[in-house]
């Protein structure tokens, strides 16, 4: 069979590839000193609290006119201090919209820090109830 | 070895790596955690990125450590700001 020299180049390109990929998997959680493990599990522990609050934050922005410290509610203000003709109050809340939207969209990045955050300790070994998951153990 | 295998292997050395064409960007957005630097309510948020395919080490846990602090920190400048309301 005729291999020409790009095909061979090829497997040999794969080959290599492979074995590297191989011998360079996920890192376990028993590769990392152990005086250092209570610390990520803590870390890993952190997850869910943050992810409420962050979720718990999220939805009071996103929510209606009766929830307070949302979106809906600063705006139905600003139109009443508009109608009224009540200037100053209108530009206050005008730049707390402005601030609000912006906190909705940190909120947003910071939802999926957390999620990496949690894949880095799934990765590791670590659960986020605070303990290992007793694969890398 | 002929020229071209030996640009194969290092094109593909440089693909796993992160440094070939194009794998700067996703190999670090598929294998760190986010840096984060952002300023809201005063505060400035900055982490080291954490990579996923090594064991941690003693920077990776205090850059987490720092950022989930931070983190909280920004989370208590929002609440707190909706309380105003």
């Amino acid at each position: 069979m005729f291999v020409s020299r790009s095909h061979l180049a090829a497997v040999v390109a794969t080959a290599a590839t492979a074995s590297i990929l191989l011998f360079t998997g996920p890192a376990a959680a028993d590769d990392m000193p152990d005086e250092l493990r209570p610390r990520v599990e803590a870390i890993c522990a952190r997850v869910p609290v943050a992810e409420d609050r962050v979720d718990r934050l999220l939805a009071r922005i996103d929510g209606d006119e009766s929830v307070r410290g949302s979106l809906a509610r600063l705006e139905a203000r600003l139109q009443r201090a508009e109608d009224d003709g009540r200037i100053d109050a209108a530009t206050v809340l005008t730049n707390r919209i402005t601030t609000r939207t912006a906190a909705r969209e940190l909120l947003a990045a910071r939802q999926n820090e957390i999620h990496v955050i949690a894949d880095l300790c799934a990765e590791h070994g670590f659960t986020t109830d605070g303990s290992t998951d007793g694969a890398s153990t | 070895m002929s020229r071209r295998l030996i640009a194969v292997l290092i094109g593909s050395l440089l693909t796993i790596s992160g440094c070939g064409p194009g794998g700067i960007r996703s190999t670090a957005s598929s294998t760190s955690a986010p840096p984060a630097t952002e300023t809201i309510g005063g505060s400035v948020t900055t982490a080291s990125p954490v990579a996923r395919d090594r064991a941690l080490t003693e920077a990776d846990v205090e850059a987490l450590e720092k950022t989930l602090d931070q983190m909280d920190r920004l989370l208590t400048e929002v609440e707190l700001d909706l309380d105003a309301d």
